[in-house]
Order: C-alpha cells, then sequence, then structure tokens
C-alpha cells in the first residue's frame, strides 16, 4: 500500500487538517491585505463554499480541484470560515460547518484505509486503527465512537449493538466516514464560533453584505429541504404560520413550540430530524431541545405522547389565525393535514389521468 | 450538611473528620479546579470518575417476600416483596414501602457487581488496576472506574454505557440479523452477540420453571424442552436452523435478561456525584465502607468483614423492629420488646436501622 503523508493536494481535501494550517503559516500564503480583491480566485472559491452549504445537504458532492488550483482551494477555506463569522449569522456558520463536513466525508470514502487513520489520530487524536484481516475491519476506541455516536439516536448506533471488545468498538468504513463526519462538523464549527472578530477588508464588505442577504433568502425553502417526509403544502394556516416564525429565526411562545412538536411528532417525524431541525434553524441549546422533543415523544420523563392542541384550545391561545375553508370541516389541525393530504393527492391522480 | 469542603492533603482531612466526626462523609466523583466554591459554575467541571452504584434495594429478590412490605397511598391495597410501579389495584403510582436488607440482597448486588465487572473488563477493556470495588456500607456496591478516556464523558456518553451493561435498547435483529443460509451463533463473537449466545446455549439447559421466571412465553419453552438435544448440537456447530426466528429471539431476549448488569441509572450517569468516601463508616448501619480489588469480591462478605466495632463490651439495647439481623456470622431472631445483650457492632446496627433503643441501666429508655 502506498502509504505515505499528506500532499498539497490533501491539504486542498482536508484543509481543517492541523498540517493543511500548518502549510498556510509556513508559506504565508494567507494574508487577508492581500486578498481584499472580491475577484481574485481563492475569494470567488470561497464565497462559492458559502454558497453551496445553503444548496439541500442531504447528497452533498465534492467538487472537483482543478490541478495548479490546490492552493487557491486551500485558501479559499480560511477565507470561507472569515467571511462567514463577517456575516454575524450563526444559521449560516452552522449550515457551513455542517457542508463542509459532508464534502469531507464524501471525499474520505474514497480514500484509502491508512489516509483516514491517518487524519482521525492526528487531528482528533482518536484511537483508531485498520486491519483488513479483520471484519470489519476498522477499531475504534469507545470513547471516541461515544463522542460522536451519542448523538445519533438510531438503534444502529447505540453501543450495546455495536461488537465491542477489549475497548475497541469494530466499524465499517462507512460507519467511520460518518463518525468523523460529525467531529469534523463540531471542530468547524466551533472554529468559526470562537474567531475572534476581525476587520473584514473594505472591498470584501460588499461580499459579506451580497452572501447575508443571500442566506436570508434561500433560508425559507431551504427549512422546507429539513421537513423531510413531511409535506408543508398540507399544513394548517396555524402550523404554517408557525412553522415560518420558527424558521424565520423568531422566537415562539412556548405553548407554540410545544403544539407544532407535537404536531410535527404525530406526522411521524423523527425525533432526531426535529431536533435537528430546530437547531438548524433557530438558536436552541441542542441539549435543551432534544430533551423537550423527546419529553413531548413520551420517551422522557410521563412517558406520555402529547398530541397537538385542538382547533379550539389553539383558539384561546391565540394560535389560530382564523381558518380556510377546509378549516371549517376539522376540529384539530392533525385532522386537517390527513384530510388535505387526501386531497392532495386525488388532485395529483388526477392531473394524471 | 457540610458541603463544598476541599482539602490539600490526607492528613488535613483525616484531622478535619476525626474533629468534626460526621455520621456519614461523602467524595464528589468530579475534578475541579476549585472544589471550595461554593456554586457549581465557580468550580470549574475538568472531569468525572465513572461510578456505578448497584442497590439491592431495585433487584427483584425472593427473600423481599420476607422482608419487604409496600402500601399504596392512594387505596391502601399492601403487598410484600419489591413495591410494584403501580398498584394492582387502583393503578396508581404512589407508593410508600418498608425495605430491609438481608445477606440474600448482599448477594444478589455482588452478582450484579461481578457481571458488571466482566464486561468492564472484556468488553469496555478496563484492566483490574483501573477498577475498584466498594462495599457501600449499607445495601449493595460502587465501583469506580478511573482513566483518561472517561474522565471527559458527558452524562449522554455515560447513559450510553449504562444502556450498554444493561442491555437497554439491545435489538435482537441488529445483533442477529436475517442472514441468507442461516444465522451464525458465535460464541466468540465480540461484545453482546457473543455473550447473547453463550448465556442462550446455558438457557438450553435450563428447566422449564426456571425459564418460565425469565419470561419465556410456554409456547418457546414448549419447542425448546422438545428440541433441546438437537438444539445444543446445533449451537456448538454455530447453527441455529432447527429453531424457528420467533422462538430465537424470544430466547436471545431472556438471555440478554440474565446477562444484563442492573445498575442505577441516575447516579451513574450524573457527572456531579456526591459518592460514600470509602474507608468511612455508614451513618445508619455503622459498617465501613469498604474497597476492595477485583479480585476480593467473590469471596467478601460484607456483613462480617464490613464490621468495624470488633471488641467485646455488650450493650443493652431494646427492640423495637424485630427485622431478621446476620451480623459477623451469627442470624439473630428478636421478638419486639426483648431485652437484648448485643455486641458493639450489633448495637451500633440495630440502633442506626431503627431497630431498637439503647436501654439505660436506670431503665429510662431513649429513643435514638
Ligand atoms: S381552525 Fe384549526 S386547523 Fe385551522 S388554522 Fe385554526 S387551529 Fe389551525
Ligand atoms: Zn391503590
Ligand atoms: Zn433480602
Amino acid at each position: 500500500m502506498g502509504e505515505a503523508g499528506f500532499t498539497l493536494l490533501d491539504y486542498a481535501k482536508y484543509p481543517f487538517i492541523r498540517e493543511a494550517s500548518e502549510y498556510l503559516r509556513e508559506t504565508q500564503l494567507l494574508r487577508l491585505e492581500d486578498l481584499s480583491n472580491p475577484n481574485l480566485k481563492p475569494v470567488v472559491r470561497a464565497a462559492a463554499r458559502i454558497r453551496l452549504s445553503a444548496q439541500p445537504l442531504k447528497d452533498v458532492t465534492a467538487p472537483e480541484i482543478p490541478q495548479g488550483e490546490e492552493e487557491n482551494e486551500l485558501l479559499s477555506f480560511p477565507l470561507a470560515l472569515a467571511l462567514a463569522r463577517a456575516t454575524g449569522d450563526s444559521y449560516l456558520w452552522r449550515r457551513l460547518a455542517l457542508y463542509e463536513a459532508r464534502v469531507a466525508r464524501a471525499r474520505l470514502e474514497a480514500e484509502p484505509p491508512w489516509k483516514i487513520v491517518k487524519l482521525a489520530v492526528e487531528n482528533f487524536g482518536w484511537k483508531l486503527s485498520f486491519d483488513g484481516g479483520s471484519h470489519p475491519p476498522f477499531r475504534l476506541h469507545f470513547s471516541d465512537y461515544l463522542r460522536n455516536a451519542s448523538r445519533f439516536r438510531e438503534e444502529g448506533w447505540k453501543l450495546v449493538n455495536q461488537p465491542l471488545t477489549g475497548g475497541y468498538v469494530y466499524l465499517t468504513k462507512d460507519k467511520v466516514t460518518r463518525l468523523l463526519e460529525e467531529e469534523i462538523r463540531r471542530l468547524i464549527q466551533g472554529r468559526i464560533e470562537r474567531a475572534p472578530e476581525v476587520e473584514v477588508p473594505e472591498a470584501l464588505q460588499g461580499l459579506v453584505e451580497e452572501l447575508k442577504s443571500y442566506y436570508s433568502r434561500v433560508r425559507r425553502s431551504l427549512s422546507t429541504e429539513e421537513l423531510g417526509v413531511v409535506r408543508l403544502e398540507a399544513f394548517p394556516p396555524c402550523m404554517a404560520n408557525l412553522y415560518f416564525d420558527l424558521s424565520g429565526g423568531r422566537d415562539l411562545p412556548h405553548i407554540g413550540r410545544f403544539t407544532l412538536t407535537a404536531f410535527l411528532l404525530n406526522l411521524g417525524m423523527p425525533v432526531e430530524e426535529i431536533v435537528r431541525l430546530y437547531v438548524s434553524v433557530t438558536d436552541f441549546d441542542e441539549r435543551m431541545t432534544r430533551y423537550q422533543v423527546e419529553h413531548i415523544a413520551g420517551l422522557v420523563g410521563g412517558k406520555t405522547k402529547y398530541r397537538p392542541l385542538s382547533c379550539g384550545r389553539m383558539k384561546t391561545h391565540n394560535l389560530c389565525p382564523g381558518g380556510d375553508e377546509l378549516c371549517g370541516k376539522v376540529r384539530s389541525p392533525l385532522a386537517y393535514y390527513r384530510l388535505k393530504l387526501k386531497l392532495l393527492s386525488k388532485a395529483g391522480r388526477g392531473e394524471k389521468g | 450538611m457540610l458541603r463544598h469542603k476541599g482539602f490539600r492533603s490526607l492528613t488535613e482531612l483525616t484531622a478535619f473528620l476525626s474533629s468534626f466526626t460526621p455520621s456519614d462523609a461523602y467524595y464528589s466523583s468530579a475534578y475541579y479546579e476549585k472544589p471550595e466554591a461554593e456554586d457549581m459554575a465557580g468550580k470549574g467541571w475538568l472531569g468525572a470518575d465513572l461510578v456505578f452504584d448497584i442497590d439491592s434495594d431495585h433487584l427483584p429478590t425472593r427473600c423481599k417476600a420476607t422482608h419487604d412490605v409496600w402500601k399504596c397511598l392512594d387505596c391502601g391495597f399492601e403487598g410484600r416483596g419489591l413495591e410494584p410501579e403501580r398498584c394492582p389495584r387502583c393503578g396508581k403510582r404512589r407508593m410508600e414501602a418498608e425495605k430491609w436488607v438481608c445477606e440474600e440482597c448482599l448477594e444478589a448486588a455482588k452478582r450484579e457487581t461481578m457481571k458488571l465487572l466482566s464486561m468492564l473488563e472484556e468488553d469496555f477493556g478496563f484492566s483490574p488496576s483501573q477498577l475498584e470495588v466498594v462495599f457501600s456500607g449499607h445495601r449493595g456496591y460502587h465501583v469506580h472506574v478511573s482513566g483518561e478516556t472517561i474522565l471527559g464523558l458527558n452524562s449522554e456518553e455515560r447513559k450510553e454505557i449504562v444502556d450498554y451493561v444493561t442491555a437497554s435498547g439491545l435489538k435482537v435483529s441488529l445483533l442477529y440479523p436475517e442472514l441468507e443460509g442461516g444465522l451464525k451463533i458465535d460464541f466468540s463473537a465480540e461484545g453482546w452477540r457473543g455473550r447473547l449466545a453463550r448465556a442462550a446455549y446455558s438457557l438450553l439447559l435450563k428447566k422449564a420453571e426456571e425459564l418460565r421466571e425469565l419470561g419465556l412465553p410456554g409456547r418457546a419453552i414448549k419447542f425448546l424442552e422438545e428440541h433441546r438435544d438437537r438444539l445444543l448440537a446445533e449451537f456448538l456447530r454455530g447453527e441455529a436452523s432447527a429453531i424457528p426466528r420467533k422462538t430465537l429471539e424470544k430466547l436471545l431476549q431472556a438471555a440478554a435478561r440474565v446477562e444484563a448488569s442492573l445498575v442505577d441509572t441516575v447516579v451513574t450517569t450524573d457527572v456531579h456525584r456526591l459518592i460514600r468516601l470509602p474507608g468511612s463508616l455508614h451513618g445508619k448501619t455503622g459498617l465501613r465502607v469498604v474497597p476492595l480489588r477485583v479480585e476480593q469480591l467473590p469471596e467478601f462478605n460484607p456483613l462480617v468483614e464490613a464490621l468495624a466495632f470488633k471488641d467485646g463490651e455488650k450493650v443493652k439495647v431494646r427492640v423495637v423492629k424485630a427485622k431478621p439481623l446476620k451480623l459477623g456470622g451469627v442470624e439473630y431472631r428478636f421478638r419486639p420488646g426483648e431485652l437484648v445483650e448485643a455486641s458493639k457492632a450489633q448495637a451500633v446496627y440495630m440502633l442506626g436501622m431503627g431497630m431498637g433503643v439503647l436501654a439505660q441501666p436506670s431503665g429510662a429508655e431513649e429513643v435514638v
């Protein structure tokens, strides 16, 4: 196996790694005053990174890195973080971190095992090794596993369902890169959040403003993407309002948040996705959000599964904006949704037929 | 209660304890920058040992029917043994229980501790030197795990470890997925996969009553009994084709219940927990909180070896609550109102646990 060190191409592919930062420091390539022209290649690419993070992140593909562009590609990463920081939009920060982490994962999936191991060990201190003779072939210490996997709530990630022996979990490449994605996401998000407030050169101010307004424009459509299986077009007016308030960054009253959560849970949206939704469109603390959502789902505490408020109670809490035609036929937002869904699918069949 | 104390040396600590003589002493499992700080935020949390708590209190032992009683606070319904979660008559949850602990309870706690220790060593890879078992001085054991790898774990991550040892969220269908050409029973497989296989094999050797107690349905038991020899032979070859999938799942689920170590989730996932100080005396029983090496646990008998007071001076105690007691290898049976000449260890236990009061020489008796 061609085991070797990282190359300049690797730095461009994984610009968050320690060696890549060192390379930039040694070569002194990263000097903001030299980069104060929005038409320079690294700046253009940095802005593109941010715009790409505003696209749906379900299936991220890693952009090609043309021969000879490695340094520009590498430079564009810290620049993108600096631009992101300058927008002051924490929603953008989270999306950018997630986007970059998914790109890295897509690239890692194509790498030989030694490179995955080297990256994880040197940058995150993982106790990870690879043995082609064992199945599955990667071995990761349970503490590194838990730091990342305890955030995924699917049963398939629970430690109790893993092959654990001698302190190590045996993992497939697929699982290792998924865990790495999580670690990388946290690293990048932390880096943006903790970055010192730097003065963006005069010439780049316009770009920052442009990115900022771009993000606020796409925000609404992004939150639809985050709804997954749930169909926004079948929402009753009350829930659509709550949902848009939330995704517009507005603070919902407690009862509003409760009833929206109960509504989404009853539509079959998994707890994990609701938590992700709240965390991605708001500034809510992930742990508290999860606790509250699980509580409403009946997973913790009282073990009672809650239903959203009925139309009558929505009205008393001033959460009913006044119904449309369909509202006259139902007594609860859930019933509205089901009825609307039926009508929509009928209409859909009608069109085809 | 005196809290937020810090000591720079063992001498400082022992000097404080011998002058202040508290009835109970605890220490924090957490490491802080400033342990003396009065508010939690100012302490600066650095990490915490992982401390498992095993308390016989909630273990379903047979002896509980002889020494525990409970009462529903809503309808007054009463019963013996471990209190149910809900009242069987009215379905409410408010229960009042009078609990006792006996040698059998402590043995049960020890068995849970041994299962835990074997998972910590085999699955989690801790060396015996990283593990310390401590008799809690009353109803059970603590297992202290130290080491860099666990210090920084948050409670969510600790919960995953608790779920592992208690087999919560264990999914047989994930550990034994349906495969083409039948599934493989592998005794030496890593983690729960191998543990379930080994335990299922020993379950096949058990009698029907025992399987029923483990919650296996009658039909599954009947099948297992009828095909026992064939199944045993198949298991040894690493196969399980002669057993219907449903029955196999039931068997493996029962195996998980047998092998799970019932540790207390709340205590174990807490990263700011106060833990009884090893070497101190328990305020109710007067028994020593005894630290043990892993290999000492199997032979350890707390009701003999944790006795702190050993001299022969006798104390007169009037029995107010007649509960069974076994201390220092001697079994005692009391009648209410009886006046007994007790050894010091016995007297402290009886007074602390509310079984008796000190009988004054003058005849004036005082409730302690
Ligand atoms: S009538 Fe009911 S479903 Fe319609 S908007 Fe009001 S609360 Fe929502
Ligand atoms: Zn009752
Ligand atoms: Zn008992």
